[in-house]
């Protein structure tokens, strides 16, 4: 695809994003949210997994702090920007901390280490009752107003929420974008294809580990704490080791080498689990299938299937391109 | 002093199916270098297969139990060959994946064919009843896992180290292109290898069934305490497997009774503090 | 004052000391081959030099620092790169993003995280001028892993460069050529050499490359220096020729 259609397409796809609260349902709008939340955190995970090379199963605990973050925030003090920038904030930290020592490790130990990590997180959540309020946990979370220089927008319907989620959104992706194709991104993706020799052109292997993965825990956070205003509630299962798989799951079906790959999976994702969910309960036996479908057969995910079959009959208007870029 | 050596007596007990499931994990680990996510699904699937068979239709529960680890064999080569196989010399990731997937499809299969929770089969006759330990009654059944550990862990002992296929095993495991070489049949090792896992795996889920209620998600929660417990052992360590079981089930029975809020959060933190300290694992020589 | 010295290296594998009391120095401006028959220690002394391993014991000093505790990439920064023995260059990254990765690592640019790539033109023009030199300027959008073997092995000689060290370790540069293409790389490093400045410790098996290249050489044993001195001395070396033909025979 080249690069006026690109921009065309995003153009579309923006212009879609923006009108959807007028020209959709309320249930559309709701499930845009959780398209746009998945996305924000797979695209957080995937510059720890894409181009960084590092399988965490922890980002749920991440997630999980964002939201209880926000969350109480909230209870105190209900107001959405303190909210939102406070779980963020405290999601990046607890990642910065846990990922000082996480990254010590790559692959295999790694991921255990992060499955160890994000379950001790998801203890806390369960069992802290005095702040989490263990498996009740947190209730009565208001959609609080958006306060911003003296401005104050109240936020009643998911509609208007949704405006909010979608900045977020927007300003995380175009942020990553900026990332990715940065000296950073460049050295991120030396780390991953040979840690050793980035190590001797000059750079700073476990601080390059650290950042990514300092910056995907404020995605994964951002994400959180986008989720009890839109909820009212924050419950522990969110912080769960299954709940991690989520962006894991989103980002490889989408495809891991692409940019709008974990944008493409989220959107997947969420539309087939919402379809599917309608003929039978058993989501995850469909979604179990999926997996490793993909993994033995379309490694690259759906953006690079795509875009193999764009290849080949270069003629044919890629039907995809709305999810393109983003 | 005895409410402790007694918690310790039954957190031995429990211990008994961390052994069997970790064991499984860790050989199949240390062989195939796979860290198998769908593990513990095994282990749920022995559970409700042994329900079934006993509970249900009522065969003896030894045949039951031995029918379900014949089952889920099957399934561990079929997984094996099928799925991982095409997977080996890709990034390790891959795998985790795959067995991942594999933990979705099997939980809501199971879900599917057996619904909700279930009710728990009565402990077969010759098993129940008690022994009096420090002043209190142990049940038989707790002493019957522990019999069943160590014969386990015996003639796991007696296969790897003493017979033919134990030596193949460990030539694989240490260099599988030398293994090869010396007209070892490595696909043959890793298939019997998953095999023998898998049948652990079923084994502690089909004992588990007359004391435990079957439902679809021990699965996942017993994978996270076998990759604690594998993790703090050493990965692909079969003594230390046992020994970190030993100290996960003792240790999560005292959790219970001092730490009773905080006990998944300190097992936990156990097996990060040995991935940060010492990742070969607490018993590596 | 010397580039490097190197004093008492010890370091130990298990049971086994694979360099044992090593004492080597290397001046500035001059190419020293480091040689020696398998198990010698060779590389493992390339490691401890360059920071991928620690040493158990000894001291070394570069430009009259001390860096024997220092990781490789803050040696890196000090003027000491490496290529290795076992081919590594970035397989994913394009021949261009190869050397480009290198030279914003110099040039402590890697921090950088809201700029795009394509802002450092300097980098690129550097980039591509050594590609040019090294014989891949037709390959700069190829990622570097389907690149042919020799197009990889001076590719990793390029990164090394883009480095801008003072002093160049190579491990067995020429492992994996043929004649032809050995006789190339030989080439190459001597111009690369001769142009920038760069000394250069070479460890190489293939003599013809070694007595092509050094102007002094050091023969290592047992994980530590047997002889050392001129080319045509090391040749008549009564202990060199029983150590290699001892083990030859």
């Amino acid at each position: 695809m080249n690069h006026a259609t690109r921009r065309w397409a995003l153009a579309g796809l923006v212009l879609v994003l923006v009108l959807l609260p007028v020209v959709g349902s309320r249930y559309v709008v709701y499930l845009t949210v959780h398209i746009l939340l998945l996305g924000l955190n797979a695209v957080g995970f995937n510059l720890l997994f894409g181009q960084t090379g590092l399988l965490s199963f922890g980002q749920a605990g991440f997630y999980a702090v964002g939201a209880y973050t926000c969350a109480r925030i909230l209870l105190a003090w209900p107001s959405l920007l303190p909210g939102v920038l406070g779980g963020t904030a405290a999601a990046a930290v607890a990642a910065l901390v846990l990922g000082y020592l996480s990254v010590r490790h790559t692959r295999i130990y790694f991921a255990m280490l992060t499955l160890a990590f994000g379950m001790m997180i998801f203890s806390l959540a369960w069992k802290w009752r005095a702040v989490t309020g263990g498996d009740d946990g947190l209730v009565g979370v208001p959609r609080a107003p958006l306060e911003l220089l003296g401005l104050v927008v109240p936020l009643p319907t998911v509609e208007r929420y949704y405006y909010v989620v979608l900045v977020a959104a927007v300003l995380g992706v175009v942020v990553m974008h900026r990332v990715v194709h940065s000296p950073l991104g460049l050295a991120l993706r030396a780390v991953r294809d040979s840690e050793v020799r980035a190590a001797h052109v000059g750079l700073d292997v476990r601080s390059l580990r650290l950042v990514a993965f300092t910056v995907a825990g404020a995605y994964a956070g951002l994400a959180g704490s986008l989720l009890p205003p839109l909820e009212n509630t924050v419950t522990p299962p969110i912080a769960h080791w299954t709940a991690s798989a989520e962006p894991v799951l989103a980002t490889l079906l989408g495809g891991i080498r692409s940019f709008a790959g974990p944008l493409v999976g989220a959107f997947v994702l969420v539309v087939a689990k919402d379809v599917i969910v309608r003929f039978t309960v058993h989501w995850s036996l469909v979604l179990g299938v999926v997996v490793v479908v993909l993994v033995l057969g379309f490694r690259g995910g759906l953006v690079a299937a795509l875009e193999g079959l764009a290849l080949r009959a270069p003629r044919v208007q890629p039907a995809a391109a709305g999810e393109e870029g983003g | 002093m005895e409410v402790l050596a007694y918690q310790g007596l039954i957190g031995l007990s429990s211990a008994m199916y961390l052994w069997l499931i970790s064991a499984g994990l860790t050989i199949i680990f240390g062989v195939l270098g796979v860290l198998n996510f769908a593990h513990g699904s095994l282990f749920m699937l022995g559970a409700y297969l042994g329900y079934t068979l006993y509970g249900v239709v009522g065969l003896p529960f030894g045949v039951a139990v031995l029918a379900s680890m014949a089952a889920v064999a099957l399934l561990g080569a079929a997984v094996e060959r099928g799925l991982l196989r095409p997977l080996y010399g890709l990034d390790p990731s891959y795998q985790l994946l795959l067995t991942f997937g594999l933990v979705l499809f099997l939980d809501d299969l199971a879900k599917l064919v057996w619904g909700g929770v279930f009710r728990i089969p009565p402990i077969p006759p010759w098993l129940q009843g008690s022994v009096v330990l420090f002043g209190r009654p142990y049940p038989l059944y707790n002493a019957f896992l522990m019999a069943t550990g160590a014969l386990v862990g015996g003639g796991l002992w007696v296969l790897f180290d003493r017979t033919w296929w134990g030596r193949a095993v460990r030539a694989t495991a240490a260099d599988r292109d030398m293994a090869a070489a010396l007209g070892i049949r490595t696909p043959g090792v890793f298939s019997s290898v998953f095999m023998l896992g898998s049948a652990l795996a079923a084994l502690g889920g089909a004992l588990s069934t007359p004391v435990r209620p079957v439902a679809p998600g021990i699965g996942a929660a017993m994978i996270v305490q076998a990759f604690i417990i594998t993790v703090i052992g050493g990965l692909g360590n079969l003594r230390g497997a046992f020994a970190g079981s030993l100290l996960v089930g003792v240790l999560s029975s005292y959790g219970t009774l001092w730490f009773p809020e905080f006990e998944l959060f300190f097992v936990f933190a156990i097996m990060a503090a040995v991935l940060l300290v010492r990742p070969q694992g607490l018993f590596a020589r | 004052m010397a580039l490097l010295v190197a004093r008492g290296l010890r370091k130990r594998f298990g049971d086994l000391a694979a360099v044992d009391g090593l004492d080597v120095q290397v001046e500035e401006g001059e190419c020293v081959a480091l040689i020696g028959p398998n198990g010698a220690g060779k590389t493992t002394a390339l490691n401890l030099l360059s920071g991928y391993l620690l040493p158990d014991e000894g001291h070394i000093f570069f430009r009259g620092e001390d860096i024997t505790r220092l990781p490789a990439h803050a040696r890196v920064h000090r003027g000491l790169a490496r290529s290795f023995q076992v081919m590594t260059v970035f397989p994913e990254l394009t021949a261009r993003e190869n050397l480009l990765v290198a030279i914003l690592a110099r040039e402590k640019a890697a921090r950088h995280a809201l700029r795009p790539v394509r802002a450092w033109r300097q980098a690129h023009e550097e980039a591509d001028a050594l590609l040019a030199e090294l014989g891949l300027a037709g390959c700069a959008e190829v990622p570097a892993g389907s690149l042919a073997h020799g197009d990889q092995r001076r590719l990793e000689l390029g990164i090394a460069l883009s480095s801008r060290p003072r002093l160049c370790l190579l491990d067995e540069p020429s492992s994996g050529l043929n004649p032809l293409e050995r006789a190339g790389l030989l080439e190459l490093v001597r111009r690369l050499a001769e142009g920038r400045g760069v000394t250069f410790l070479v460890v190489e098996h293939d003599m013809d490359v070694v007595f092509g290249l050094a102007q002094r050489m050091v023969v290592m044993n047992r994980g530590r220096v047997l002889a050392e001195g001129p080319p045509e001395a090391i040749r008549q070396n009564r202990e060199v020729r029983e150590t290699y033909l001892g083990e030859e025979a």
